[in-house]
């Protein structure tokens, strides 16, 4: 095997395989194998200086760089959209300093680095999902010292989140919170799933798929192995459920999806549309294809 | 001086060498009790394993000290980590990031680092070098990374088993267990349940 598979810029300033150096990346690796194998604990990772600011994924660019390797196919994505600034941005860094192939395809992918979501095409096993994450802390607004929060996590000491969402139900009546809703991982951590919607929580759960999280300002990373139980905390009165769309998605016609919402016009013209690029066009391909058959 | 055996037998090519031993070993450890093959080796002087040598050269190095038992505590072995890894040795059971054990039990499991409550990531990962990935001992083994139970064969004596159960019963703080042989590994980490058959 030989280096040279890869174009790292120019000819004349040539990054190292991944960008990363090897002396991060093992550091970096220690890390991501110890969060296996205590699922949904926050291990601290001493996380670099990346080319794009801190809040535009670099926790995540940090773990992706550190397990890529050249047979790898990398699939980028920001809430769902293969073609939004952030998810071009990455895949491009990496089919620039790795030299490896990319996709928009779910399926195909070996490697899937997101921001905010989860494919609607089940993961399989084998693949790896890769989080970028802004606040890694669960408890974090309700407890702002990270000394304290280490402790309540030490102690299994989760009532605080408890109050947080029996105060949503006094509130509002129900739990009102849609996004980065909080789990409980293989019955011991609870851990913050990223600004994921909550529609998308039950896909963690015995997933195929290994999941890590990457937080690079937080300096975190944290992982769920696969087919371990991973749970979103509610009560025997107001069970969890997640968002329901009344419409089916306006370009594939798809139901059960997540859904974006998009303003047309400036006269309350609007169009809700599947967050997932890659499955909206599998499925309008589908269509089309059935279309001709029967033509 | 380092011996000629401390300065060969690196990766053939070292970045991509140590990204997939790194790989092979995620999968073990997210995949607990499934056989996992190495495809690039470092080449380690005896009594080190090849498999064993490839997981230091992999993520062993300054920040992370080694523990050897005491078979393999021999010049070739200590002269090859410092010239590959420049991971300095413990002779501390409690300090190592990484332990090698020749054989199953040698130093028992609770002799290492089991992390702390607030920081249970700082923990051992001991490697125990088996001469194959089967054998002795029938059990079902079963936590995150099992979708229901994988029944195995482990090549440890019943008396091992009794100590991965109080390793486990400490989680989260505890080991995690990686056997090489050859050029194939199998993971356990902590979360592991082991079970008879």
């Amino acid at each position: 095997m030989s280096e040279a598979g890869f174009d790292g810029g120019t000819a004349a300033i040539r990054y190292n395989f991944a960008y990363l150096d090897e002396q991060t990346k093992r550091s970096i690796r220690r890390a991501i194998l110890k969060a296996v194998a205590i699922p949904g604990y926050q291990v601290p990772f001493a996380s670099r200086e990346m080319p794009m600011p801190f809040g535009w994924g670099t926790g995540g660019v940090q773990v992706t760089a550190s397990v890529l390797g050249p047979d790898d196919v990398l699939k980028v994505i920001d809430q769902g959209a293969d073609d939004t600034t952030n998810a071009v941005a990455i895949r491009g860094f990496f089919a620039r300093t790795a030299g490896i192939a990319t996709t928009t395809r779910t399926a195909e992918a070996t490697i899937i680095q997101t921001r905010h979501r989860i494919p609607e095409e089940p993961l399989r096993a084998g693949q790896i999902l890769v989080y970028q994450v802004p606040i890694p802390e669960p408890l974090r607004f309700l407890e702002p010292r990270e000394t304290e929060t280490r402790r309540l996590h030490a102690l299994n000491e989760y009532g605080l989140l408890y109050v947080k969402l029996y105060e949503d139900i006094a509130k509002h009546g129900h739990v009102a919170t849609t996004y980065a809703y909080p789990v409980l991982v293989a019955g011991r951590y609870i851990m913050d799933p990223s600004p994921i919607p909550k529609f998308d929580n039950p896909k963690m759960d015995m997933s195929p798929a290994l999941q890590l999280f990457g937080a690079g300002r937080e300096r975190r990373i944290y992982a769920v192995p696969p087919y371990t139980p991973v749970r979103s905390l509610d009560f025997e009165d107001h069970p969890f459920r997640v968002q329901e769309f009344t419409e089916p998605c306006g370009l594939c016609g798809s139901r059960g999806v997540y859904l974006d919402e998009v303003v047309l016009d400036d006269r309350g013209g609007r169009l809700f549309m599947c967050s997932d690029t890659d499955h909206c066009e599998a499925v309008r391909a589908g269509k089309g294809a059935a279309a001709e058959a029967s033509w | 001086m380092i011996s000629e055996a401390g300065l060969s037998g690196g990766f053939e090519v070292p970045v991509l060498g140590a990204q997939a031993a790194f790989r092979a070993l995620l999968a073990a450890l997210s995949e607990p009790g499934t056989i996992v093959p190495l495809t690039d080796m470092a080449e380690p002087p005896a009594p080190l394993g090849a498999a064993a040598g490839t997981i230091l050269a992999t993520l062993a190095d300054h920040d992370a000290a080694v523990f050897l038992d005491e078979r393999l505590r021999v010049k070739d072995v200590a002269d090859w980590i410092a010239f590959h890894t420049g991971a300095p040795l413990t002779a501390d059971a409690a300090l190592a990031s990484f332990a090698v054990l020749s054989a199953p039990g040698t130093v028992p499991l609770a002799a290492f680092a089991e992390g702390s409550h607030d920081y249970p990531d700082r923990s051992t990962t001991v490697i125990v070098q088996v001469p194959a990935l089967g054998g002795e001992t029938a059990v079902r083994l079963t936590g995150p990374g099992i979708k229901t139970a994988r029944e195995i064969a482990l090549p440890v004596a019943s008396g091992w088993l009794a100590e991965w159960r109080a390793n486990h019963a400490r989680f989260p703080l505890g080991v995690d267990v990686v056997f090489v042989a050859g050029e194939t590994l199998l993971g356990l980490p902590r979360t592991t349940r082991i079970g008879g058959i």
